[in-house]
Formats: structure tokens, C-alpha cells, sequence
């Protein structure tokens, strides 16, 4: 065959068309359904039928969770210093759902090692230090009471439960073995707190349960005070939430309502939801993709991208810990913080590292999360807009939709013609819509990317594109619009994006996404979150005193 | 049997924080008098790396004309016409043209490259089909694991990815279990040379950790479901392996060159793609001289990728420019494909940095280059169709003697399947696999003509 680099290969064409009908909007979702539109509405109460539980299993604590986990057993001076391996695989798959299936690399292994041989060493790099977080003073005596103690409660706390029996017989048997190599107890209890840290009872959650008579699997007390401060904390649980747990306070709902309602005013739990909201918004990568070069972008700063980051953050802890507001006031609020970098980025007065809450004037363009330049630039790979990113950026992280991948033979955007003159955005993507095959998928991202066109990249504001009128208007299910603050005024109202809302927290909770069967529980989810007046905090609480945060179908 | 060796006498006279450019004689008090076996009887170890790059080439500027011995060198491949050690480096390469891949995929690079990289993928899984696994740089690190310290390096050299930054699409170690890649040529440093001045007490007390630890993993194993365990059972495996490589480590002593800064990268614009891959080449030649490992997996640029090649002249995402090479406007297309040309050029060139150092490193009686096989591929052959035929593949180096020196142009009959390429790599450098591939990739024999 004759190769032809101009022009589409009309063998990868047929063979694109052939696989997927792309002449409906249908045909655009992957498996052919829209979330939540087809399943058989089952009431969640009947659980001798229910099979819309989660499964059950492991989750590797993230690279944030063993942070503070380290943090928290060790002191506020023991930061681990290694790379652990990758927390998540991308797309829409959250860190904490990647934790329930990644398996540890061989990269992996050596960091959780040498982090845990590290971290030991500077535990126990004094006397003093030592002494201080040992307790007591061992000996090689196998029946040494001091050493009894630590591996009790040392393990207690590092492995969020009490040591078995053999665990027990195990690791106290191990100091004398590990004083072999030169005789001083202390290298042994350095070398056992390093096995603590390195065990996979400490780097994997375990929300196995136990089989209980109808068949499910029930998370005992620990395994709840787990799951309950990894989701509100980020962290290990407190020696409090321990022993709760051994008390047997949380194995009614009301005894884990009660518990989580006490840490939702943790200091810790607004970073723990903003470091869940930014991988469920995808704004991480912030800082590595905005320009920090002001020859690049002339509001280029070293801080720029993490500063976006921190005003979504700061607009979400208002949010949901001040004020207890409705969540989808996000999308739609008039106010945020800014430092100096983004008040140069926004056009506003200020300066330096310090946030302050500004509140943006009647005829600003800007107001709410979409208009921010975190979200703006979270899918910019360079100084182009992209309407068709950002727009499927919406589709998957606000609406939950499923959109089917590219055929074959799909095309990018064009590199600008030198000779063709001034072009809106709109304008190049006009194949998006005059061609069929493109038009499937397009047709549901590009509107809502076309209508942020008057944002940069990089989320500076722009009235027209090189001198050109830009057509802000667009349609969102079935509903018409002109700019971003319609659009997101429609947006809030979408049981869809309510519901995409409430998808987001279960997966985060739970550690998967949910299965069709579990539609019915999202359902009655979403609808006591708008009882609620959609607060964020009485969704997390009606998710905690569930059954299936307690229950599940199976260990996978 | 793991080869083990101390380098106390080899290094004797030279100063502690040497520098890179120092070109150690590796293993040469070792040798036997031809210098092709250590003296023990064992034959000098052989490498393997994996050199990925994404989108494709240029078919008309990369496939030569002439098959067989002496092909005619084209413009995208004179970047590796060169002599380098005293050596002509093209003798060294084998290429490829005339192989399919042959994994079935909507959208078609992810199959494509997982067709090449393993014979395998993930169809369920993401939208794309997720790579599957284990690729070429695992099944050998598996294979070899405990001859080395460490088993293997995966590094990458663009951040910018398809959809996220440091996107890894090389290395996989089964289906939903990507590879950890390493970005930082400074850590990648620190991972290799961190250790080596570590006494053999502290080793000895890793050990016993690590050893004990394996008790917590089988209690926990015994407990949980299927696919927990398999989780499990990588990680026990993956300490093992660290286990074993400590007992290599004890007994391998290596110069430790200073430790490299790594440049300034901004994701999305200007990359220093040079600067970082010569870091992470001069790295990786030295762990394989020193025998720290023997199988790395390098990705230029990944699968899909949105990098910007402005080294030569290019304002944005190299993908788009594969694509704008159809674009309907006859000039945008061949500004794109001339943009195209000049950055699988460019990649070429940064190919030819590595296999250059390795042919100009002595190593017995010849170079390392004799020693070593360089698999050098990419998802498909021309990114601007999809095109899944021609596909690019280069294999640099002799492998030991057991690839066709000099190397010769094979063309491929019949859309012949294009895994069969990896399973000759594989063997040559001495893998042990009945078969490689699932489904339409799946094979049980290499190219005859590609092998000595």
C-alpha cells in the first residue's frame, strides 16, 4: 500500500465507523447509558436482596495519608522523605478508589522500606529521643514487660487495631533476634518500630468484616474508626477514636453519627476535603502546568499554579466548614480569597503570599469555581485554550458522565493557518459540529467549553478573541444560556450534577466507583442531601451512618 | 546463578566522586584472556532497555528503500549514521517494516503500543484500553531478579503526557498495575547511588526487617480476597527482590560520579528534553557498567503526547501536529508533517546520545554496545493515519552476539504480526518464553533472520 501522509487513510475511517454507530448522541456514551438514567429503582432497606453494597478488601493508604498517618506516631518532626509510588492512575478514578487496586512496585517496596528504616533512624537517633518515645526502658528478656508494652500499644496505634496473639508472640519474639546483630536492645527496638511502619498491617486499611448471617460482610469497630478518620482526617485515628472503638460506642449508626459530627470540627477535616476535592477536580497538576516563567505568561509567578489552588480551597472551606452553606453554592458564589498572584491574574488590587476574601462586583465576569483560574487552566497544556478539554473536564467531573473515547483517525485541533486570518475558537471547531462523526461527542462537550472562551488558558479574562465577537451562549440539557454565570445557575440545578455530587463522596467514602445496583442508594442519597439544604456536611453524615458504609457484598 | 563480583580491585588507584565522563573499564581484571567471559567461565552480562517514543514517524523520511544488509540510511534515521567508540553505530542496528500490531482497540494507540510493549492489554479497563502487562522491562527484570541490585529502572523524559503529566505508558506490571517511572534524573541518582556506601551492618539489618516482615504479609494474605492477594503477593515478591539485591549490594563496590541538578521543567511549554534524557543516559549506561542493573525501560515521549516540540520550531502538541498532517488546508499540513519530520529527527538524535555512549564505553574485548540490545519502538508507524502497519521498530546492539551483525533491514510479509519483534528481543537477550501476546498478538516464534 502506497503511504500517504495527507489526507485521512479511508481504511482507518471504515474501520472507526464500523465499530461504533457515532450518528447519535447516544452512541456517545460508553455503554450506550446515560449514569443513573436506566436503574430498576430497588428501595435500599430490603438487604436480604440487596446486592448494591460495596466490596470489601484492602486500600494502600495514599501518599498523603501515610504522610500524616507517619506524622501523627512518630511526632510533627517525622516527615517521611521518600517518593512513594504513584497514588492514582488518572481520569476520573479518585486516589482513593486507585487505593483499593494498585499494587506496590518494586520502586514502591524499596521507598516503603527505606522510608521505614529512615524514619526509625531519626526516631531513635538520640538517647533521649528514644527513651521518650519508647516509654520505658527494655531488655532482652523475652518476657520484658517494657517491650510487651510498646508492641501493645505501639501497634494498636500503628495498625489502627489491637496485635493477635501471634502478631504479639511474633514481634515481641523478634527483639532478641534483632539484637544479634550487635548486642544493644536499642537497635532492636529501632529495627522493630521500622517492621511496624514497613508491615503491610500498616501501608493497607483493612475494611475486610467479618461474614455476618445474611450472607454481607460487616466492617468490625476498628475497621469503621478507620474508614471513618481516613475519609474525615486524612489520617490514622486518634487514640480517643480507638478507644471508642474497643468500647464498642461505634458499632450502632448513632455511635458513628455522633463520632463523625465530633471530627468534622477536627482542625484536620477542611484539608481533608480539600485534598478529595482537588483530585476529584483534578487541580494537583496545577502547579507543575502553570507557567512559573513570565516570558510564557505574563502573570507567571513560582507560586502561581499552587496559589489557583489554594483559592478553590479556601472557597470550599468557607463552604462547607463556616458557613455550612449549600455545596452548590460553589458553583455560583460571588466571593473567594486571592493573593497577591491571583489578584494580578484577576485584575483586582493586592499583593503578597496572604489570602483575603474579595467579593466581585455586579458586572464582573467572574463568580464561582468554573470562572476561577484554578479550574480554568486545570486542562491547559499550553497557551491555547482548549473548549473541547475543558467541556469534556465538565462532563466527567461535574455531570458524571461516561463519554466513549475518540474513534480512530480523530483529529486534534489544527495549528493555526499563518494565512487563513483572525478565527474564533468557535470557529475552528467547526468540523466539531458539521461532521457526523464528531458532532456524537462534541456536541456535549464543546458548548460549555466554548462558553468559557473568554478566558485564557491560564484564566486571565479576554473581551473578544484577536479582535473577534465571542459567542458565549451554549445549551446544558436542553436548557439555553448565555455566559458562564447562566450556565452555572443552570448547572446547580441538574439532578444529574447533584447527584454527581453525592457520586463523588460515596466513591471517596467507600473506595470504588458505585455499581448499578447501588443506584437506588445514591438516589435516596441525593435526595437527603437536598433535604438537607444540600450541605456538604449532612451528606458525609448520612453516608457514615449508612449501612453501606458498614456493609458489603464481598471481599474482591 | 547471580554473578557476583567486588570492585574494590577494579577500582583500586581511581578517586572516590568521580565524574560521569570517566569511562570505567568494567569488569576487565575479571576477564578471561580473549575478554569475552569473566574468568569464572560466566559470559559477560547482558542488557536490556526499552526506548519509547510516542506518535510515530514519518514513513517516507524512516522506511529505507533497500532491505536486507547495508539499507540506505534516511533523513529521520541519520541521526544514528555515526561512529562512535571507533565503531560504526548503524552496523549495530536491525529495523523493522512490514509488521502489523495486531491488538484491536477504538482508539488506537494505547492497543497499539501495548501490542508492541507486551503483546497484551486491558481492554476493560478506562476508556482506552489500559496498557497491559507485564511489558518486555518487567518479564526480564522478573526473569533476573537477585543478579543485580536492582532489577530495573523505568524512567520518562517529557512530562507532559496524553491526558495527565507523567503519563506512563512503557512499563506496566500487569493489567491496572502501572510501573512507578522516575522524572528526576536526580533521584534516579539517589536511588542508584544512595546505597553504596552503606555499611554491610546497616544492609544486614535492612535484611532482617524486610525478611521478618514477610511473616506479616502471609498472615495478612491468608485473609483477604483474590484480587488482594495478588496485590500481596507483588509486594512479598517486590521485597524479596529488594532482599536479594541487598546480597548483591554487599558485595559491589562502584565509583559514585556527583550527583546531577536536575533542570527547571514547566509542564506544557518548554521542556528541556535534551537536557533531562542525556542526564538520565549517561545514568542509566553507568548502573548497567557497574552492574547495579541490567534492564532499563527510558519513554522519551508517551503514547498520544501533548509535548511541544520547540526545539524545532514547534508552538504546540505534538499529537496535533501528527493529526494537522491531514488537515484540508494543504499548507497547514505540511507545516504539520515537516514539524513532525524534524521532531522524530530530533528524538532520533537523542536515541543516537545513549547507543553512542554505550558503543564508546570498552567493556572485554569490544564495547558495551556488543553486549547490549536497545529496543527501540513506538505505538504505530505514521501518527498523521493511525497507520498500524510499518510499524518503527529499531533493535541496536549485538545482545551478546546473538543478533545478525552486521544489522539488516527486514521487511515483513503480509501484515506479519508485529509482537513478534519483542519475542526476538526477548530471546536474543537470552529470556526464556514459549509464547508472548494474547489474542491476534499472540506468538510463539521470533524472526530467524534477525538473529546471528
Amino acid at each position: 500500500m502506497p503511504i500517504n501522509g495527507f489526507g485521512c487513510r479511508a481504511q482507518a475511517c471504515l474501520r472507526a465507523s464500523a465499530l461504533v454507530a457515532w450518528s447519535t448522541v447516544a452512541a456517545c456514551f460508553a455503554n450506550g447509558q446515560v449514569p443513573g438514567g436506566t436503574a430498576d429503582a430497588q428501595p435500599a432497606t430490603t438487604r436480604a436482596v440487596f446486592s448494591g453494597y460495596p466490596t470489601s478488601g484492602l486500600r494502600r493508604l495514599t501518599t498523603a495519608q501515610y504522610t500524616n498517618s507517619v506524622m501523627s506516631l512518630l511526632g510533627s518532626d517525622f516527615a517521611p522523605r521518600v517518593a512513594l509510588d504513584a497514588d492514582s492512575v488518572g481520569g476520573d478514578v479518585l486516589r482513593s478508589e486507585s487505593a483499593s487496586t494498585l499494587a506496590t512496585t518494586p520502586h514502591g517496596a524499596d521507598q516503603y522500606d527505606l522510608s521505614a528504616q529512615d524514619l526509625a533512624a531519626r526516631r531513635f537517633a538520640t538517647q533521649a529521643l528514644a527513651a521518650d518515645f519508647v516509654g520505658c526502658t527494655p531488655s532482652l528478656d523475652p518476657n520484658d514487660a517494657c517491650v510487651a508494652t510498646f508492641v501493645r500499644t505501639f501497634g494498636l496505634r500503628a495498625w489502627r487495631r489491637p496485635v493477635t496473639p501471634d502478631e504479639f508472640a511474633a514481634y515481641t519474639g523478634a527483639v532478641p533476634q534483632f539484637a544479634a546483630l550487635d548486642g544493644n536492645v536499642w537497635t532492636a527496638m529501632r529495627m522493630l518500630t521500622a517492621a511496624f511502619l514497613e508491615s503491610p498491617n500498616f501501608l493497607y486499611r483493612s475494611e475486610l468484616g467479618v461474614p455476618d448471617p445474611n450472607g454481607y460482610r460487616v466492617l468490625d469497630s476498628f475497621e469503621l474508626a478507620t474508614r471513618l478518620a481516613y475519609l474525615l482526617t486524612n489520617s490514622t485515628p486518634s487514640d480517643a477514636l480507638l478507644a471508642s472503638a474497643a468500647s464498642g460506642a461505634l458499632s450502632t449508626p448513632a455511635g458513628l453519627l455522633d463520632a463523625a459530627s465530633r471530627m468534622l470540627n477536627d482542625p484536620r477535616a477542611p484539608a481533608a476535603f480539600v485534598d478529595f476535592l482537588g483530585d476529584w477536580l483534578d487541580l494537583d497538576s496545577l502547579a507543575s502546568r502553570v507557567p512559573s516563567d513570565p516570558n510564557l505568561f505574563a502573570y507567571a509567578t513560582p507560586t502561581l499554579g499552587a496559589s489557583m489552588r489554594q483559592e478553590v480551597g479556601l472557597m470550599a472551606t468557607d463552604l462547607v466548614f463556616n458557613q455550612n452553606a449549600d455545596f452548590r453554592d460553589l458553583f455560583t458564589r460571588n466571593t473567594t480569597f486571592v493573593n497577591g498572584d491571583l489578584a494580578a491574574l484577576y485584575g483586582l488590587p493586592g499583593q503578597g503570599n496572604a489570602f483575603v476574601p474579595v467579593q466581585w462586583p455586579q458586572n464582573s465576569p467572574r463568580g464561582g469555581l468554573f470562572t476561577s483560574a484554578a479550574f480554568l487552566s486545570s486542562q491547559s497544556t499550553g497557551p491555547q485554550t482548549s473548549p473541547t478539554r475543558r467541556g469534556l473536564y465538565i462532563v466527567q467531573r461535574i455531570q458524571c458522565r461516561t463519554l466513549s473515547p475518540p474513534p480512530a483517525g480523530a483529529g486534534m485541533l489544527p495549528p493555526a493557518d499563518p494565512n487563513a486570518g483572525p478565527q474564533t475558537m468557535r470557529q475552528k471547531l467547526n468540523a466539531h459540529r458539521t461532521q457526523a462523526a464528531c458532532a456524537a461527542c462534541h456536541t456535549l462537550m464543546d458548548p460549555m467549553g466554548l462558553t468559557l472562551e473568554h478566558f485564557e488558558a491560564y484564566g486571565t479574562y479576554r473581551a473578544t478573541d484577536q479582535g473577534l465577537f465571542i459567542d458565549a451562549s451554549g445549551e446544558v440539557d436542553g436548557q439555553a444560556y448565555v455566559g458562564t454565570a447562566q450556565m452555572a445557575n443552570i448547572m446547580r440545578g441538574l439532578p444529574e450534577v447533584q447527584q454527581c455530587i453525592v457520586r463523588h463522596v460515596y466513591r471517596q467514602a467507600l473506595g470504588q466507583h458505585e455499581t448499578a445496583d447501588a443506584e437506588p442508594f445514591i438516589a435516596s442519597l441525593t435526595q437527603q442531601f437536598a433535604q438537607s439544604g444540600f450541605r456538604m456536611q449532612a451528606l458525609l453524615l448520612s453516608i457514615v451512618s449508612s449501612d453501606a458504609f458498614r456493609t458489603a457484598q464481598e471481599l474482591r | 546463578m547471580p554473578t557476583t563480583l567486588s570492585r574494590r580491585t577494579l577500582l583500586r588507584g581511581m578517586l572516590g566522586g568521580a565524574t560521569l565522563s570517566l569511562g570505567l573499564p568494567a569488569l576487565e581484571c575479571m576477564l578471561n584472556r580473549h575478554g569475552t567471559a569473566l574468568a569464572s567461565g560466566t559470559a559477560l552480562p547482558v542488557r536490556y532497555g526499552t526506548w519509547f517514543w510516542g506518535c510515530g514517524v514519518c514513513p517516507e523520511k524512516w522506511i529505507p528503500q533497500t532491505t536486507g544488509a547495508n539499507w540506505e540510511t534516511t533523513s529521520e534515521l541519520a541521526p544514528l549514521d555515526v561512529t562512535a567508540g571507533g565503531v560504526s553505530v548503524k552496523s549495530y542496528i536491525n529495523l523493522t517494516s512490514g509488521m502489523q500490531t495486531k491488538l484491536p482497540g477504538r482508539f488506537t494507540h494505547y492497543p497499539n503500543a501495548s501490542s508492541i510493549l507486551a503483546g497484551n492489554h486491558d481492554a476493560a479497563a478506562g476508556a482506552y484500553g489500559e496498557p497491559g502487562g507485564p511489558t518486555l522491562d518487567v518479564i526480564l527484570a522478573r526473569q533476573w531478579a537477585g543478579r543485580t541490585p536492582v532489577s530495573s529502572l523505568q524512567v520518562g523524559v517529557a512530562q507532559q503526557g496524553d491526558n495527565l503529566v507523567k503519563q506512563n505508558d512503557t512499563s506496566w506490571l500487569g493489567d491496572n498495575m502501572p510501573n512507578a517511572m522516575e522524572f528526576s534524573p536526580a533521584a534516579l541518582y539517589n536511588t542508584l547511588f544512595s546505597n553504596s556506601s552503606a555499611n554491610l551492618k546497616q544492609i544486614a539489618g535492612r535484611k532482617s526487617v524486610l525478611d521478618f516482615v514477610q511473616g506479616d504479609m502471609q498472615r495478612l494474605r491468608s485473609r483477604v480476597g483474590t484480587l488482594d492477594a495478588q496485590r500481596l503477593q507483588e509486594h512479598a515478591q517486590n521485597i524479596r527482590q529488594i532482599e536479594t539485591g541487598l546480597d548483591a549490594l554487599a558485595k559491589l563496590q562502584c565509583v559514585v560520579p556527583n550527583p546531577p541538578v536536575d533542570p527547571a521543567v514547566q509542564v506544557g511549554s518548554r521542556e528541556p528534553l535534551q537536557e533531562v534524557n542525556r542526564l538520565f543516559a549517561d545514568l542509566l549506561v553507568l548502573a548497567m557498567q557497574c552492574d547495579i542493573t541490567r534492564v532499563f525501560a527510558l519513554q522519551f515521549i508517551s503514547v498520544s503526547s501533548n509535548v511541544t516540540f520547540w526545539q524545532v520550531g514547534g508552538t504546540g502538541s505534538h499529537h496535533g501536529y501528527t493529526h494537522a498532517g491531514s488537515d484540508p488546508n494543504p499548507q497547514v499540513a505540511a507545516n504539520a508533517r515537516d514539524i513532525v519530520d524534524k521532531s522524530v529527527t530530533f528524538m532520533m538524535g537523542e536515541l543516537s546520545y545513549m547507543v553512542q555512549k554505550l558503543a564508546s564505553t570498552p567493556e572485554g574485548a569490544g564495547n558495551m554496545l556488543d553486549n547490549s540490545l536497545v529496543f527501540a519502538t513506538s505505538e504505530l508507524s505514521d501518527g498523521t493515519t493511525h497507520d498500524d502497519n510499518n510499524h518503527p521498530s529499531l533493535l541496536i546492539g549485538r545482545a551478546g552476539g546473538a543478533m545478525k551483525y552486521p544489522g539488516i533491514h527486514y521487511k515483513g510479509v503480509n501484515e506479519d504480526n508485529a509482537t513478534r519483534i519483542s519475542l526476538t528481543a526477548l530471546r536474543a537477550v537470552g529470556a526464556s518464553l514459549p509464547s508472548l501476546g494474547v489474542d491476534a498478538a499472540a506468538t510463539t516464534a521470533s524472526i530467524p533472520d534477525l538473529l546471528a
